[in-house]
């Protein structure tokens, strides 16, 4: 395969770098949140700290700088990493490409800096006001624009299944993104609350899912070096998630004051996202028939094949709590907190992983600096996850049950949240395993590129096939 | 028949094999279990859509077995800071109240709060319980 173009580098490595410090940024503000809960008083100190680091505030911060900081910049940088290997075609305008990773860098402090001083839109996941939503807006279409010339003008004439759901989620990001931060603008009460999480569940389903599974049908064949298992299954696998993940939004007011039909009409697409989710898992698991030795000595499959079954976990506890009943007894509670940090942590963060310690020996020209911190990075994770995870799940099972026992109001609601404590304290253990992994990625990633063992000529050539 | 069935199965990794853009691909046939899961999965979605009807357990709870009776209610909610007799717990004695709270000086203390009591709203009383407890206070 042909060599990385110079400019085209420069671009990738830019949003990797940018990405990897909002990750450390976004987490260390999510482990501020979880200390609170033990210890809400915590960093309380003088008026300033008390009101630009409320909590109310920082919370939108914290998933801003973690879903458009973290994920989307490094989603970014794989799409412009990805796309020219697919094409054998170098990235088209990289100086914009460089421009826009600069910009998107801009717009993440500016989110920070206005959410904590409290403009807010008070929408989910579209908290900033709207001048950043048009200003990302332009961004990601400029990136969009980017990713679809050099897909046009490819030198490869068969489109690899990433591709197709790589133009997908570009397509579809822009128009979810206007639907939730634009138009959301305009219209009120339950219409608003629909549009909002229309964006809410779709940005998850349409953008960080699809590019996320793109990255697992790029790197999977290449790590375990077998062929993908089935082209028709990916192709199936496409085009039923396509078609089923838009119905997602009205299950996240279930129970609420909405007609039963659209209760329905977001119950039973949730349920049949199965399909497409057991389709892309079997082909994960066909593909790896026969290379699951691998797995123990080549962290990034690892990374790669743990984020897929956390994927399937996922949209096997998606569906589930979408139904009636058990979302009236999970609903507000730290239960949904677990699930939304499965796929977004869990799953896709862990093929990111995969993704950069894939891609970072071939944009260096060196070696990942160590083994042993890249499975330290693996175990501090996924150990610090699943603490997090199960104290949350069961701590809204508690939670859950107590208040449809009508401890719902006043004395009793406190009595609950009392009696949470233990799980609130566990949950913010997990959270530190799961920071210390990150420090410990962000430093094995800095000493790669200073200090890596440079590639031989033979393993550059391979590297990027 | 059993025979053919296993032949069969080999031949669906022998495909041929294509490689698009360094990437090899085969093409390997449906599973049969991901088959049988998409019509399952289709056959409950078209039941859901006909069948289901939408729960609304919390009201049915709390309208099932809300006390209306006065007394019930100040021994549930009341008793953990006040005693019915004249002695003072965590707030002051019952006994008396309707004498140094007169007219709607107690109905505001109940619908408001005062320092540390919470308010009865904010316990989940709804207006007619309140209204009980009020009348069951003021025969104290």
């Amino acid at each position: 395969m042909t060599a990385i173009a110079h400019n085209e580098n420069r671009v990738v490595r830019l949003f990797f770098y940018s990405s990897i410090t909002w990750l450390l940024i976004g987490m260390t503000i999510g482990l501020i949140l979880a200390i609170k809960y033990v210890w809400p008083n915590f960093l309380v100190w003088g008026e300033f700290l008390q009101k630009y680091l409320s909590y109310g505030r920082i919370r939108p911060a914290h998933t801003h700088v973690v879903l458009f900081g973290w994920l989307s910049m490094a989603y970014a940088g794989g799409l412009f990493y990805i796309i020219p290997q697919l094409t054998r075609k170098s990235l088209e305008h990289p100086r914009l490409a460089h421009a826009i990773g600069i910009l998107w860098n801009i717009y993440i402090v500016a989110a920070i800096v206005t959410l904590s001083m409290g403009y807010t839109t008070t929408i989910e996941y579209a908290e900033s006001t709207w001048p950043l939503d048009v200003y990302l807006i332009v961004l990601v279409a400029g990136a969009a624009y980017i990713c679809f010339k050099t897909i046009a003008k490819r030198n490869e004439s068969q489109l690899y299944v990433s591709l197709w759901y790589f133009m997908g989620s570009l397509i579809w990001l822009p128009f979810l993104y206007i639907i939730g931060n634009i138009v959301t603008y305009f219209i009120t009460g339950i219409p608003q609350a629909l549009a909002g999480w229309f964006y809410g569940h779709n940005v998850i389903g349409l953008w960080f899912t699809t590019v996320g599974v793109g990255f697992i049908y790029y790197l999977l064949p290449l790590l375990s070096k077998n062929p993908l298992y089935s082209h028709k299954l990916s192709l199936i696998g496409f085009w039923t998630i396509a078609t089923f993940y838009v119905w997602n939004g009205p299950h996240h007011l279930q129970n609420g004051p909405i007609p039963a039909w659209l209760m329905k009409a977001g119950v039973i697409p949730s349920v049949l996202l199965i399909i497409p989710v057991w389709t892309v898992l079997a082909n994960v698991f066909g593909t790896m028939k026969g290379k699951w030795h691998m797995i123990s000595e080549n962290v990034p499959l690892k990374f790669v094949v743990t984020g897929a079954i956390f994927y399937l976990i996922t949209c096997l506890q998606g569906p589930f709590q979408s139904l009636m009943q058990p979302s009236a007894i999970l609903k507000f509670t730290n239960w949904i907190i677990g699930h939304a940090h499965m796929p977004l942590f869990g799953a896709f963060s862990f093929v990111l992983f995969a993704l950069f310690y894939h891609a970072l020996p071939s944009l260096t020209g060196r070696k990942i600096y160590s083994d042993t911190l890249m499975n330290w990075h693996f175990w501090l994770s996924i150990i610090g996850f699943l603490i997090f995870a199960f104290t949350t799940w069961t701590a809204g099972v508690m939670q859950g049950f107590a208040w449809t026992e009508g401890k719902q109001y006043g004395v009793p609601f406190l009595e609950v949240v009392v009696s949470l404590q233990p799980f609130a304290i566990a949950r913010a253990i997990g959270g530190t395993l799961m920071f210390i992994g990150q420090i410990v990625f962000a430093y094995n990633v800095r000493r790669s590129i200073k200090d890596g063992q440079l590639l031989s000529v033979e393993e550059k050539s391979t590297s990027t096939a | 028949m059993d025979e053919e069935r296993r032949e069969k199965k080999k031949t669906t990794h022998e495909e041929p094999i294509e490689e698009v853009a360094g990437i090899r691909m085969a093409n390997a046939k449906v599973p049969r279990f991901l088959v049988i899961t998409y019509i399952v999965l289709a056959a409950w979605a078209i039941g859901y859509s006909v069948l289901a009807q939408p729960v609304n357990e919390r009201t049915k709870d709390t309208a099932g077995n809300k006390p209306v009776n006065g007394e019930t209610i100040v021994q549930q909610h009341c008793l953990g800071c006040h005693n019915l007799s004249k002695e003072r717990l965590v707030g002051p004695g019952l006994q008396g109240v309707g004498q140094r709270l007169p007219g709607d000086k107690l109905t505001e203390v109940l619908l408001n709060g005062r320092g540390a009591m919470p308010s009865l709203p904010n316990q989940g009383l709804d207006n007619e319980q309140i209204k009980a407890v009020e009348k069951y206070l003021r025969t104290l």
